[in-house]
């Protein structure tokens, strides 16, 4: 989980997605889920994961993204698990199409991740929580969004030194049973509450004492700015976003199970 | 009249029983470089909050008497309007910093006070480099060293353009270096742009060789106020546990044994010079 985690966070690259306007790159990761979102059969799904994969490589960051589709396998092999089990108890698992579909949702979901990955991957939280901003959204949202992940690491690190600290003074983590492990964290969740409630104290104080809510009308020092890259690689998501509607209503797909077992000769 | 007039506060936080400042006087003139020491819990951090109006604004309590700040009422003006006049920087300075990068957070204060993009164009600009933190502007505040963070909380209060530098304690979470750094980039603001100080400090044996005046308080009052020479070769200052100078306890012994200098030496190197003078004239 922390990997999934790892993945998603932004990596400073010098790349053509990186440059991109953060308000495309949100845009295609919404398309992308969209698109996902009216398709369930297994060749299209097929087709939009691959089809990212070259964006990835364009934004140079082709090894974090794999491992971010990597990390959430668990978490794919459990839809898939699920899925098979209920379609085990109505009994119709013999049905081979019906396997296809639920390994179809499977590849739904990591459609998802693997646009969701590009787009954080590549866009910076600051240029996000701007993005944000000038969409509308309310100043103190960007900012509770953006102090969040500017204090994660600083919580993490906190939380690492609290546990080496009371593993000094003779605490055994992993020992026992889950309810005496639950126990034992304990004093390491409390002084870790304690320092975030301060923190959030001395940081309120500090916002306070630079003019926080000052004017209702804040001016952003940042503005983003659509440039020709930014309108064409618009067009190129919208143009896919039609396409995938029109593939939907217009088009059936074949199975691919047939298509695999005809080319094995089974 | 001073820029910052304290007269007859007193301040109890809610909640508690004693009161924190108990009918505090302190007046203080523009461009004065004024050190505030004492004992832990003695309320030096409530007074420094009366000062851009945390107190009464944000921390709620009883509050008595009246702080004028450029003239301002804190009681009638808001937080961010004192704070255009008074900056605050703080003991942690990972805790005053909250955007990815020092730019961004030395925009913070002139952004939200709404001013036209070009104007905090050119105060984050002067900010980052009168800090000297022109160069790392673009560093996420999380990779740099103790004393760069407390640089640029600095910078960041000062984009807000202010009269008057309120530091609470800013070295005590700095290595020596650290300390050194911070505390000569704040003479050096005063000196240079003549910015009123107000500094917080255990370690005197740094600091009062830039100090006008040392004001000591002790339970809430003010216990001790004057020149450094004068205060700290007081009896109540040791009786207070003022961290008195080596120097100047240096300077002590040797009137104890006979050899008097003719001025309170505040740095070695001034008294280095005193001595030398001293045994030339023998
Ligand atoms: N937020 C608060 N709520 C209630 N009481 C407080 C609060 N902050 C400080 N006090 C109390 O007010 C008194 C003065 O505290 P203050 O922090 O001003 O002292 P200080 O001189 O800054 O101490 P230190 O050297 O430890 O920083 C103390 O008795 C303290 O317990
Ligand atoms: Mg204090």
């Amino acid at each position: 989980m922390s990997s999934l985690l790892e993945g998603l966070a932004f990596q400073k690259r010098d790349s053509l997605l990186h440059k991109l306007d953060p308000r495309v790159k949100l845009f295609y990761a919404l398309a992308v889920m969209v698109m996902a979102g009216v398709h369930n059969k297994m060749l299209p799904l097929l087709v939009m994961l691959l089809a990212q994969a070259p964006l990835a490589a364009l934004g140079k960051i082709v090894r974090l993204w794999a491992r971010t589709l990597k990390a959430s396998l668990p978490l794919v092999l459990l839809i898939i698990g699920t899925n098979l089990f209920f379609t085990w108890l109505r009994g119709s698992l013999t049905d081979l199409y019906i396997v296809e579909d639920i390994l179809a949702l499977a590849v739904r979901f990591l459609v998802f991740v693997a646009s969701f990955s590009i787009f954080t991957l590549t866009t910076s939280p600051d240029d996000l929580s701007l993005a944000l901003e000038q969409m509308g959204v309310p100043y103190s949202f960007c900012f509770m969004f953006r102090a969040a992940l500017r204090f994660t690491p600083v919580m993490v690190r906190e939380a690492r030194t609290t546990m080496d600290a009371q593993r000094a003074r003779g605490l055994e983590l992993d020992k026992g049973g889950p309810i005496a492990r639950a126990r034992r964290y304990i004093p390491i969740l409390i002084p870790l509450i304690v320092n975030a409630i301060t923190r959030a104290w001395s940081m309120a104080e500090a916002m306070e004492s630079r003019a926080w809510g000052a004017s209702r009308k804040r001016t952003s020092l940042y503005v983003l700015r659509l440039r020709g890259r930014d309108y064409l690689a618009f067009s190129a998501v919208l143009f896919s976003l039609i396409m995938a509607f029109y593939a939907k209503f217009y088009l059936k797909f074949p199975y691919i199970i047939p298509i695999i077992r005809s080319a094995l000769g089974i | 009249m001073g820029i910052i007039e304290v007269e007859d506060v007193s301040f109890t936080y809610s909640g508690s029983k004693r009161p924190a400042l108990d009918h505090v006087d302190l007046s203080i003139k523009k461009s004065e470089f004024v050190i505030l020491t004492g004992p832990s819990g003695c309320g030096k951090t409530t007074l420094c909050r009366c000062l851009n109006g945390l107190v009464p604004h944000f921390y709620s309590g009883d509050f008595r008497g009246r702080v004028l700040v450029a003239g301002l009422d804190t009681r009638e003006h808001e937080i961010w309007e004192l704070s255009q006049h008074v900056g605050l920087v703080f003991q942690n300075p990972e805790n005053q910093l909250f955007c990815l990068t020092v730019e961004a957070d030395v925009a913070f204060g002139p952004e939200n006070l709404g001013l036209p993009r070009e104007e905090i164009r050119r105060r984050v600009e002067w900010a980052l480099k009168v800090t000297g933190m022109w160069e790392l502007r673009h560093r996420p505040p999380h990779e740099l060293s103790g004393g760069q963070q407390q640089r640029a909380a600095i910078a960041a209060v000062l984009a807000m353009k202010p009269e008057v530098l309120v530091l609470d304690e800013p070295t005590s979470f700095l290595d020596p270096a650290g300390a050194a750094e911070i505390l000569s980039l704040v003479a050096e603001l005063n000196k240079r742009l003549g910015i009123t100080v107000l500094l917080v400090e255990h370690r005197l044996d740094m600091t009062s060789p830039y100090a006008d005046r040392v004001v000591v308080m002790a339970k809430g009052r003010i216990a001790l106020d004057g020149p450094p020479e004068e205060v700290l070769t007081s009896r109540e200052a040791r009786e207070l546990g003022v961290g008195i100078p080596k120097v100047i306890r240096l300077y002590e012994l040797l009137a104890e044994r006979g050899l008097r200098l003719p001025e309170v030496p505040l740095s070695p190197g001034q008294m280095a010079s005193l001595i030398s003078e001293v045994v030339r004239c023998r």
